[in-house]
């Protein structure tokens, strides 16, 4: 009996090293991005830079190069625009970092785009192809203005979400795609979203991911902005 | 045991209204059944390389010529960048034009439906922090009012039972 309980202790003990050695944690990001804009009307929009996401911190830095070298600081309730070391640009806004796909995929909450956090719930889940398609239940007061949620899964990652509006018209669509995975952590190389206006036009907007480094501890100073400075 | 009896059926008429308003806000929850085809969940890609054939030419231009910046290709009359904005939007659409989500105004989505509802505002207004702060204070004043009817009702509820003794 005794005997049974050592082996019962010691497969435990394995069991949780082994858990421990393969959940690690993702705490900071860093990515080039690239931001392309063409609206149905009026000049595209393209925007160059590296971002820099440390979840635990909740700041996100954008440090731009194109069109012009400028900062970008999502800090608390607070975004500060920021040229030559000197604040040009100060708003007060809510905390919503944690809504930002940096922070979900930091905490691998991406595959349904944080909707399960958020307390919605699934109504109907089907395979169509190599889609696994989920439709979630829209809280009834916003029945009115959003009908569906629709979020495709491919392969485990979250591959599309699709929103309509009254009598089921799309109003958006995004898609992730090029996923890039290192170790346990996935990011998505591009997001393509489509709007759509009231005479269907098409607006779209791609945000493309390159050279992701994770848990980079030896650049602190990328992460936080001290602002004094 | 009458004190008792009276405590044990407030406590239970107390909790049968709280679970009968849970009850009917679940009941309401549910959506209208809607099922999307496959290709749905696709876009045309040649159409989307089309339509952004401008900026991926000047994309490729600034990865080949790094560190170039706007105003240096306005002044060398560069034809990269007529059509385009002289201003960043790294978090992509910021600038809707102030408008809120599907016209609703921002303050009713954080009032009326919470974190949900900031979001919501959040998202489809493609992170735009005006109506998003305004979806923020409908939030809190939704919280405020709830605290408010809250205290309201358990003291009414406490002042009853007093009474009653």
């Amino acid at each position: 009996m005794r005997n049974i309980l050592y082996l019962i202790l010691l497969f435990s003990v394995v069991l949780g090293f082994n858990r421990h050695s393969t959940a690690q944690d993702y705490f900071r990001m860093s990515a080039d991005f690239t931001t392309k804009v063409k609206p149905v009307e009026g000049k595209m929009n393209l925007t160059k830079g590296k971002i820099y996401y440390d979840k635990y911190a909740q700041e996100l830095i954008y440090d731009i190069s194109f069109p012009s070298k400028e900062k970008w600081i999502v800090q608390d309730s607070k975004i500060y625009k920021i040229t030559n070391d000197s604040v040009f640009f100060t708003e007060e806004i809510p905390s919503m970092n944690e809504f930002t796909v940096f922070h979900l995929a930091l905490n691998s909450n991406l595959t349904y785009f944080g909707l399960d956090e958020a307390k919605f719930s699934i109504s109907n889940i089907e395979k169509k192809g190599d889609l696994v398609i989920s439709y979630w239940n829209i809280p009834p007061h916003i029945q009115k203005m959003i009908s569906t949620i629709a979020i495709a899964k491919k392969n485990n990652q979250l591959h599309s979400i699709v929103i309509t509006g009254e009598n089921n018209k799309i109003l958006n669509k995004q898609f992730f795609k090029d996923y890039v995975q290192i170790g346990g952590f996935e990011f998505p190389g591009s997001i393509v979203q489509i709007f759509y206006d009231e005479n269907n036009n098409e607006e779209y907007q791609v945000m493309e991911f390159k050279n992701i480094e994770l848990n980079d501890i030896e650049n602190e100073e990328n992460y936080h902005y001290q602002l004094e400075n | 045991m009458k004190k008792f009896i009276l405590k044990s059926v407030s406590l239970i008429l107390a909790i049968s209204l709280l679970s009968a308003q849970n009850f009917s806000i679940m009941a309401s929850t549910t959506t209208a059944a809607v099922e999307f085809d496959e290709s749905v969940f696709s876009y045309d890609d040649d159409l989307l390389m089309a339509e952004l054939s401008e900026l991926n030419e000047l994309d490729a231009y600034i990865e080949t010529n790094e560190g170039t910046t706007f105003d240096e290709l306005v002044n060398e009359n560069s034809p990269l960048v007529a059509n385009i904005e002289s201003t960043a939007s790294p978090m992509g659409m910021a600038d809707q034009n102030g408008e809120p989500p599907l016209g609703i105004p921002s303050f009713l989505w954080g009032c009326v439906f919470g974190v949900v509802g900031l979001a919501v505002v959040y998202i489809m207004t493609d992170s735009d922090m005006d109506e998003t702060k305004k979806a923020m204070w409908g939030c809190v004043a939704s919280t405020a009012v709830s605290v408010v009817l809250y205290m309201v009702v358990w003291g009414a509820w406490a002042a009853t039972v007093d009474a009653t003794y």
